[in-house]
């Protein structure tokens, strides 16, 4: 059946379309206007309202066995474990796979990415990906502390050994990406190292943070992966020490693309009384001079909620302030990592700046399609409080509001309110849409134009942005209405995006002798059974370069 | 072949189902329990108990309650096999041997030595504080020099706070050890290049467990260390499941639209037994039984018979991996796998049955809440 979206103001930059007119849809893509308007069988009527692509979120922690253990760790911020329920965006998450799918596709979000899926946790991501109702899903396969790959770079091997490697790896989980985090600093910690820089080496392999990156960088290259290389700089949330990491990591792109996550916490200085201060000004320099990277920010927002990390470095290290106080971490082969609860504060100088810093980012750093959207939900905030940032990135008014309402001195180690700058709607829709699609290299989202994957997210324009994008008026998932007037109205499952990618048979012998001598374990364990998933169709293809 | 009988009548499959959303969805409070170890069972059944309004728990879970209980209240740092295999110089081996049925795991760790770390070169030791001997059961064959310290497993967690305490310098008694023993085995942990602390988490109660995990945390002050709980694959597989479906590692509710999780109110026997449940969907298969309580039944069975006389409404199932594929938590690889059937079968697979019940009574819901507009 046609459908005709009527009357709407489509925003759709990278088609350079910002105006009202129709669109129509078919067998769950985007067709071409008909002969005769009148002929679709169903009208929407959009007047007046804002049209968009689906928005992708493609850093967010939603899946695999670490959030899980999010879940283990912290039923007091269920609605029903807890004697009274707090209305906190933690809480509004919910915690389960199904308000995962319902509270995003409500926010006109139709696909978000896994950004750390641990190689060993790969069927168990998918398995929670699987229930997630609504969005389409990926993943990025975690690499960079795992003991072959650190032997391959000490023991000279091949870039083309390694590129094999990575291939068999994203190809056995189902992956859309590779993501290294901390390169070489949870192998560091378990030889009971405590801090590690990008040019210190890991104990025992003799291989530095640096040659983790460079080699994983070429190999995704190598294999057509279109996603570059998605970083968790060393030093997450050091004062001075992150800064430096996150300056190496972008100096060290040399020509080819790079994905920093999460940048704000590489934003700390160390001036100040207190030892901690902005360094967002620079790192926004930094990243605008450097064409090859890629950024996502990471904002905090104030309130209840989790870390959720593989950094397991970092994470021991944040159990100092867990809060409540409990924490679990894990050592694991590769990344392991961790589990810490965070409240971060208003009325505290260092959550206040953190908040404060990830605006600035989001601001100073011009071009919009190379800084991308993210809360790493839940590390800096749960996904919920989206609707809010959105506001505080148009609205400079609201910004001064809020930052009235910090502690005193905040204001003086920051430049926020200084700028001036309000995104626009064609420039949230790039960061949100357009820019997205081109970095995850799924070709068929993140625009309307004619072969799209229907996936269209509608809002009604409202003087306040948080209201406008908490609710979006209607949102299709592949052509189906799934959402009317912010409630869901129909919950199909999509899919997991993932690529095919080739490695040579012989890597397939090598690990499966590997796994067994090195760990114990079975091979074939590491590889994702679509069938294990019980959808009809659990997964989409996304071509390699 | 008849999979499916009502009152001892052989029926349709599609029938049985009706049959079953019945009784189900015209309970005040169903249970659904029984042996959910393939994880897709345990995904249709959270479903289906979410959409009766009932409760969903798990035979075994008394096995992991203290475990779920220490992680959920306290928090730990904990390893996986794997990585114990290859970097544990120095393993604390709790209570009576708790690799006895366990002996895949057991090879997987203790057949090398380490080889990650600086203690590669040496040879693994292993202390076992408990009531084994160090020259019986498996630990005779592990690789490594294995010694025993006598502890009754009773007061495993007495020893082991006594541990913490030499460690941390405080008085303490002796306890099991022998003058000076607390605190050269205190020192032994903290020289370690790795240590681990491996026990069975069903032998020792939520404090014990919660005592250990603080041990590892002083350790990690200034070394290395981590806890190895060993707890059954099937109900820790059912409580992962049960977390992202519902929030909660099991025992968990759904009779007030948002789900409620109490490791006490929502046991199988206790609101069998309290008349609270008044209707009932048990899987039961190899040695699950239906016990002695006497309510309304829908049961999926592996076991061509059993106890069907004891059901209104009863479906043969097949046994997972076997019959047909299954997701399973698998303790040596520390999360799940799938594994494909080992035959070709006609019994049909307990999830599709609960997929198909919780359909309807998904329909029935719908068309009640359409009829109550």
């Amino acid at each position: 059946m046609l459908t005709r979206l009527k009357g709407g103001h489509v925003v759709d930059p990278a088609n350079g379309v910002d105006e009202v007119r129709d669109l129509f849809i078919e067998d769950g893509k985007i067709v071409a206007a008909p002969t005769d308007a009148g002929s679709a069988g169903e009208v929407v009527d959009c007047g007046g309202l804002i049209v968009m692509a689906g928005a992708i979120d493609i850093h967010s922690h939603i899946a695999g066995g670490h959030v899980n253990t999010a879940r283990l760790l912290l039923p007091e911020w269920h609605r029903a474990f807890s004697a009274r329920p707090g209305d906190t965006a933690l809480s509004k998450v919910g915690w389960t796979t199904e308000e995962t799918g319902l509270r995003y596709a409500e926010m006109g979000f139709t696909t978000v990415v896994e950004p750390a899926m641990g190689p060993q946790s790969a069927l168990h991501a998918h398995l929670e990906l699987a229930d997630i109702p609504i969005i389409d899903k990926a993943t990025l396969v975690v690499l960079g502390n795992d003991d072959l790959l650190l032997s391959m770079i000490r023991d000279g091997e091949s870039a083309d050994a390694i590129a094999d490697y990575v291939a068999w790896t994203v190809d056995a989980s189902k992956a859309l990406g590779v993501k290294c985090i901390n390169a070489g600093g949870s192998a560091a910690f378990k030889e009971n190292v405590r801090s590690y820089a990008f040019d210190a080496e890991v104990p025992d392999y003799g291989v530095s943070s640096r040659q983790i990156v460079k080699a994983l960088q070429r190999a995704v290259k190598d294999t057509g992966i279109p996603h570059p290389l998605h970083v968790h700089c060393n030093n997450l949330g050091m004062p001075g020490k992150s800064a430096e990491a996150a300056e190496a990591t972008i100096m060290a792109s040399e020509g080819l693309p790079l994905h920093l996550a999460h940048i704000q916490f590489y934003g700390y200085g160390t001036e100040g009384k207190r030892g901690f201060s902005s360094k967002g000004q620079e790192l926004a320099a930094l990243v605008n001079r450097n064409p090859d990277v890629t950024v996502d920010i990471g904002q905090v927002m104030f309130g209840q909620t989790v870390t959720i990390s593989s950094d397991e470095m970092r994470q021991f290290a944040g159990r100092a302030q867990a809060s409540p106080g409990k924490s679990i971490i894990l050592d694991q082969e590769a990344n392991g990592g961790g589990v810490v609860p965070m409240n971060y504060q208003e009325k505290s100088f260092h959550n206040a700046l953190q908040w404060a810093i990830g605006l600035e980012l989001f601001l100073l750093i011009e071009d919009p399609s190379r800084v991308f959207f993210t809360t790493d939900h839940p590390n800096g905030a749960p996904f919920t409080t989206y609707p809010d940032i959105f506001a505080l990135l148009m609205d400079r008014d609201m910004r001064q509001t809020w930052i009235e309402a910090l502690p005193k001195g905040v204001a003086k180690w920051t430049s926020l309110p200084q700028i001036e700058r309000e995104y626009t709607l064609n420039e949230i829709a790039t960061m949100t849409r357009a820019a997205p699609a081109r970095l995850l290299g799924t070709k068929d989202r993140g625009h309307l134009g004619v072969g799209a994957t229907a996936d269209i997210s509608v809002y009604r324009p409202n003087e306040d942005k948080a209201k406008m994008f908490a609710a979006a008026a209607y949102l299709f998932k592949d052509g189906t209405k799934v959402v009317e007037n912010g409630a869901v109205i129909a919950r199909p499952y999509g899919r997991a995006l993932t690529l095919k990618t080739q490695s040579d048979a012989a890597m397939g012998s090598r690990l499966d002798r590997y796994f067994d001598d090195a760990y114990g374990l079975d091979s074939r364990w590491f590889k994702v059974d679509g069938g294990a998933l019980r959808r009809d169709m659990p997964f989409r293809e996304v071509p390699c370069l | 072949m008849t999979t499916a009988w009502i009152d001892g009548q052989p029926v349709s499959t599609g029938e049985a189902v009706r049959e079953a959303a019945k009784l189900l969805s015209s309970s005040r409070f169903p249970l659904v329990w029984g042996s959910f170890d393939d994880a897709s069972a345990l995904r249709e059944g959270t479903r289906l108990a979410s959409l009766a309004g009932g409760v969903i728990d798990h035979r075994d879970l008394p096995t992991i309650v203290p475990l779920v209980e220490a992680l959920r209240d306290n928090g730990m740092i904990r390893v996986s096999p794997g990585e114990a295999r290859r970097r544990a110089d120095r393993v604390l081996v709790l209570g009576s041997d708790p690799f006895e049925s366990r002996t895949e795991l057991f090879e997987q760790i203790f057949s090398v030595r380490p080889d990650l770390g600086p203690a590669k070169e040496n040879a693994r030791e292993i202390v076992l504080l408990g009531p084994a001997s160090a020259s019986a059961g498996a630990f005779a064959s592990a690789a490594g020099e294995v010694r025993s310290i006598a502890c009754p497993d009773g007061e495993i967690g007495d020893a082991v706070a006594i541990l913490k305490a030499a460690l941390a310098g405080r008085p303490f008694h002796d306890g099991p050890f022998e003058e000076g023993g607390a605190r050269a085995l205190a020192g032994w942990l903290k020289d370690a290049a790795f240590a681990v602390i491996v026990f069975d988490a069903a032998r020792l109660d939520a404090i014990a467990i919660e005592v250990v995990a603080g041990l590892v945390s002083d350790l990690n002050t200034d070394t290395r260390a981590s806890a190895l709980p060993l707890a059954p694959g099937g109900a820790m597989g059912a409580a992962e499941a049960a977390l992202w479906t519902s929030g909660f590692p099991l025992r968990t509710g759904f009779g007030r639209i948002d789900p409620d999780h109490d490791l006490v109110l929502n046991a199988a026997d206790r609101l069998l037994s309290s008349g609270e449940a008044d209707a009932r969907l048990a899987l039961c298969l190899g040695d699950a039984r239906l016990g002695d309580h006497d309510v309304p039944t829908v049961l999926l069975t592996g076991g061509e018979g059993v106890e069907a006389d004891r059901a209104r409404i009863v479906f043969s199932v097949g046994q997972p991996g076997i019959d047909h594929g299954t997701v399973v938590h698998e303790a040596r690889f520390g999360s799940f796998v799938s594994r494909p059937a080992e035959r070709s079968s006609m019994l049909p697979n307990a999830a599709d049955i609960l997929s198909a019940i919780a359909d309807e009574v998904g329909a029935r819901v719908s068309s009640n809440d359409e009829a109550r507009r």
